[in-house]
């Protein structure tokens, strides 16, 4: 089992951790008119309570739809298959009746536009407090007690009518507050950010990220940052996973991913990041396009832009634990070594 | 072209339609029965096969299918016709609202706005009612308020056509207003009218006909196929094949040509793929 | 909320007085129309028309004087016959017309609405593809064809109820007229709901809700209803405009004593000023509907309250 191998910075006694979310191998497939495809394969993950889990990816990358595999929001046409324990309880593929006491009371999520996420036509009152009135069966009053004080937490600006209006006449960085002042609102165990802050301006960004921080560490909350921005990522991780072509990549303590990267794929997307301090002033792009879902190569989905393929590299190498030194690190690449 | 061939449901329609206009067109030359000869040994006879009145008769024993092709001549020729005017119509207001913008663009659209306000059906049985029920008076009044919908998109259109090079270069080379108007903006809208004039006829046709329907359309000795469901309703007890027939020819006309207008759309429409 | 109303109220009159205003002068300029000069007209209407119509007054004149009768209430008199004004006339038409018309309206919208919701939540079932049949039967068949072969089917054929006529707002006259309006409307009610609903049970705001696991019936009422009935009240105002067709060509096949056949009888007895009466009236109507679809739509959508 993935949670076996100590995943967390902390050192406090891993063991006695009860594990929160417990992935094995999930797949997705959608059955598409051009036949079926498979856009996550044989994903495995686990994350304890206050860890933070980065997930990295390109788009098509199949972060996302692992995600909403987990919290049973795929399309209709998709169809998951494997394991999602939640507190040793399966949740995938389970009855709506089921799944609805986990989803959203103990595993929220939120996503990328805020603006359409927002239902336009209720007030945000209406829409933070359904979700205690539904789950925790409170009353109007004290809902609203609550969701008044959630806001100040997030340090909202006349909480009182922002609740009283409606979606559209915040701003972006407003609304993505909102979305997740009502995630945080039932005080969740796991909390999934789906690019929280791809649509918004940089310095908005920064915010976001510090006030995810800030509430980690006063609620415990465990959190699943999926983004395509390593940055992000960087500073609030414990664990990192880098995904591509519907497969994990690499998996590690977030210092060894950055300081003792395996995978020919993460190096590539470290060495793109624009740096201040290089001389020249070439960009280094990964040659060639992320492969299409219709037409995956057989083998390494990375093969045909890695600079290190061979023919080996025919057959996909298993995402096994690297046997050099690290504590927890496991790649999926017949050619790795360590290249601090 | 190719995308249109593709779409099986334009194509059969096209060739339905084609069929239609050459059988009412050419067909009462060569059946043997006259649209209005009353054959007093035949009154309300049913369709068959047997005798000479292959769709029956009605109840002064004239021949069905001949009184449906000829009644087709003429709802088929007050469609094409009421498209025609009000196409052209609709093209040059909204070709003229469109590339003079600004003021005289907003007063035209206004007009626009407030003809769609009015239930046009009512001020086409006014204008029958004064003006009379005469053949080109019955194309007027349908054309008064089927033009809009093509002058709205002729001015969308036309607007953006407007920002482009080639209608700046004519400009500056002194070209006049009325000469561009006609010379380069309406030749680019060509396709899509083609496309709104297939949606259009069906509409049209289909207004004469419940104009007729309601004795206030083609007048006799003329016909039309609203006159004939209008008859054929009356004998519905006695004679039901006289509504039948004629509805069946209408309903099928006004699909066929849905369908053309769809696959016409789909076909030029370079956004679709 | 209550500024637009008045925004909204205040751009709807110029409309009215500019269609009034062209209706007015077709009649008045038209060569060969009613108050041509040449027309022989029995003397009795002609006093009448004169002292209702003012004839001897500049047509400006005219126009302002007809406008303040309309405004008091007075839609004139027949052309036809002494003894009628138009009001008079209207007064017994509207009710039934109203009865039928709003029948059929209120079992549309509710209908429709319904199929419509069914056949988006449970996609490809039988409901659905039954829906999708209605909406391309209702585009096909035109209503005129339709209630005949409703008149075929149960009052020739099956015999259950009458073909036609009307006796005092009793049941049996009233199930044809009202099932073939009904019909029309249901088939692009259902059509345009079920696409609504589809499109909006697919939207990001309805994946939050799930993801915030609310129970489906919540889903669908609190979230999913509103924005999904916007294209719908949207269509209410075209679907007024096409319903006066409508009444017309029913009140004709089923024999009906309301306004419609009002203005189909006028119209064929060139009575123009009952038709220039009626056609006031109707377009009256239709522009105080659509004002009220206008702001329906605004109460529904805080989006658009800007």
């Amino acid at each position: 089992m993935a949670c076996a191998t100590p995943w967390t910075r902390r050192t406090a006694d891993v063991s006695t951790e009860k594990t929160l979310l417990d992935v094995n191998n999930l797949n997705v497939h959608f059955q598409t008119p051009e036949g079926e495809l498979q856009a996550v394969r044989d994903v495995s993950f686990c994350l304890r309570p206050g860890e933070t889990l980065g997930v990295v990816g390109e788009s098509g990358s199949g972060k996302s739809q692992t995600m909403l595999a987990m919290m049973g929001l795929l399309a209709n046409n998709a169809r998951a298959e494997g394991q999602v324990l939640f507190r040793g309880e399966n949740i995938l593929n389970v009855p709506a009746a089921q799944l609805n006491r986990v989803r959203g009371p103990k595993l929220a999520m939120i996503f990328q536009d805020p603006m359409s996420s927002l239902n336009p036509f209720l007030t945000v009152e209406r829409q933070m407090t359904e979700v205690l009135q539904i789950h925790q069966n409170t009353s109007r009053g004290q809902a609203r007690a609550a969701s008044l004080q959630m806001l100040e937490k997030l340090r909202i600006a006349d909480p009182l009518r922002c609740l009283n209006s409606y979606p559209h006449q915040f701003s972006g960085g407003m609304r993505q507050r909102i979305m997740i002042a009502m995630a945080l609102l039932s005080q969740p165990d796991v909390l999934i950010a789906d690019e929280p802050t791809t649509a918004l301006d940089v310095t908005v960004q920064a915010q976001i990220v510090a006030l995810l921080r800030q509430l980690q560490q006063d609620h415990g909350t465990s959190i699943i940052m999926v983004t395509h921005d390593l940055g992000l990522v960087a500073g609030l991780s414990d664990q990192v996973m880098v995904m591509y072509g519907g497969r994990v990549m690499e998996h590690a303590l977030a210092d060894d991913i950055f300081y003792h990267t395996r995978h020919p794929y993460t190096r590539a997307l470290l060495e793109s990041v624009p740096r201040i301090e290089q001389a020249d002033d070439a960009l280094l792009a990964i040659p060639g396009m992320p492969p299409s879902l219709r037409s995956m190569p057989p083998g390494c989905p990375f093969a045909p832009r890695c600079a290190r393929a061979d023919h080996n590299c025919l057959v996909p190498a298993p995402l096994s634990l690297a046997t050099d030194g690290a504590a927890a690190h496991r790649v999926a690449c017949h050619h790795t070594g360590s290249t601090a | 072209m190719q995308r249109f061939r593709r779409n099986k449901a334009a194509v059969t329609s096209l060739v339905f339609l084609i069929l239609v206009t050459l059988l009412c067109v050419i067909g009462p030359w060569l059946l043997t029965h006259a649209y209005d000869s009353t054959d007093w040994d035949a009154l309300k006879l049913p369709p068959s096969l047997t005798h000479s009145h292959w769709w029956g008769t009605d109840e002064s024993g004239r021949d069905l299918l001949v009184r449906c092709l000829v009644g087709g001549r003429i709802s088929l020729m007050v469609g094409i016709l009421t498209t025609l005017t009000s196409i052209a119509l609709g093209v040059i207001w909204g070709a003229t609202a469109g590339y003079l913008g600004g003021a005289v663009d907003q007063v035209m659209m206004r007009i626009v706005d407030i003809m769609y306000a009015v239930p046009y059906l009512l001020i086409a049985i006014l204008l029958v009612t004064v003006l009379g029920r005469d053949f080109y008076l019955v194309v007027l009044a349908i054309t008064a308020f089927s033009w809009m919908d093509t002058a709205r998109l002729v001015r969308g259109q036309t607007l953006s056509l407007r920002k482009m090079e080639f209608v700046e270069a004519a400009r500056a080379m002194g070209v006049s207003t009325l000469r561009i108007v006609v010379e380069h903006i309406v030749p680019n809208l060509m396709g899509l009218v083609l496309v709104y004039a297939t949606v259009t006829v069906p509409g049209v046709i289909l207004t004469e006909s419940v104009l007729s329907f309601l004795g206030l359309g083609i007048q006799e000795p003329m016909t039309s196929w609203g006159v004939l469901i209008h008859d054929g309703a009356q004998m519905l007890d006695s004679a039901p094949w006289l509504l039948i027939f004629p509805a069946l020819m209408l309903s099928l006309t006004l699909y066929s040509f849905n369908y053309l207008g769809d696959g016409l759309r789909d076909a030029l429409d370079p956004k679709d793929r | 909320m209550f500024a637009y109303t008045f925004r909204r109220l205040l751009s709807t009159i110029p409309t009215l007085l500019v269609v009034i205003g062209v209706i007015y002068i077709l009649l008045f300029s038209a060569p060969g129309g009613p108050f041509d000069s040449e027309r022989v007209v029995p003397e009795a209407i002609q006093a009448q028309l004169m002292s209702k119509y003012h004839l001897d007054q500049p047509y400006w004149k005219q126009y302002l004087l007809y406008i303040w009768q309309l405004l008091q209430g007075d839609l004139g008199v027949s052309y036809r016959y002494a003894d009628w004004s138009v009001n008079e006339l209207v007064g017994s038409a509207l009710p039934v017309s109203l009865a039928i018309g709003g029948l059929a309206i209120a079992l549309s919208l509710v209908i429709g609405v319904l199929l419509g919701a069914l056949a988006a939540l449970y996609r490809n079932s039988f409901v659905d593809y039954f829906v999708m049949a209605l909406g391309s039967l209702g585009s096909v068949v035109p209503s005129f064809v339709l209630g005949p072969l409703l008149v075929l089917a149960f009052a020739i054929g099956l015999k259950w109820l009458p073909s036609g006529g009307w006796d005092h707002f009793s049941w049996q006259f009233m199930v044809l007229p009202v099932s073939l309006l009904t019909l029309i409307n249901v088939s692009t009610l259902a059509r345009i709901m079920r696409a609504s609903m589809v499109e909006v049970m697919g939207s990001n705001y309805i994946r939050t809700a799930r993801a915030k696991g609310l129970p489906m019936h919540l889903i669908v009422f609190r979230h999913a209803l509103r924005p999904s009935l916007l294209p719908v009240v949207t269509i209410v105002g075209p679907l007024a405009v096409s319903s006066i067709t409508s009444a017309l060509v029913t009140e004709s096949i089923f024999s009906i004593p309301g306004l419609g056949i009002l203005v189909v009888n006028g119209a064929a007895n060139r009575d123009y000023t009952l038709v220039l009466g009626l056609v006031v009236l109707i377009t009256a109507l239709v522009v105080l509907v659509n004002l009220c679809v206008d702001l329906i739509y605004a109460f529904l959508d805080p989006r658009s309250r800007a």
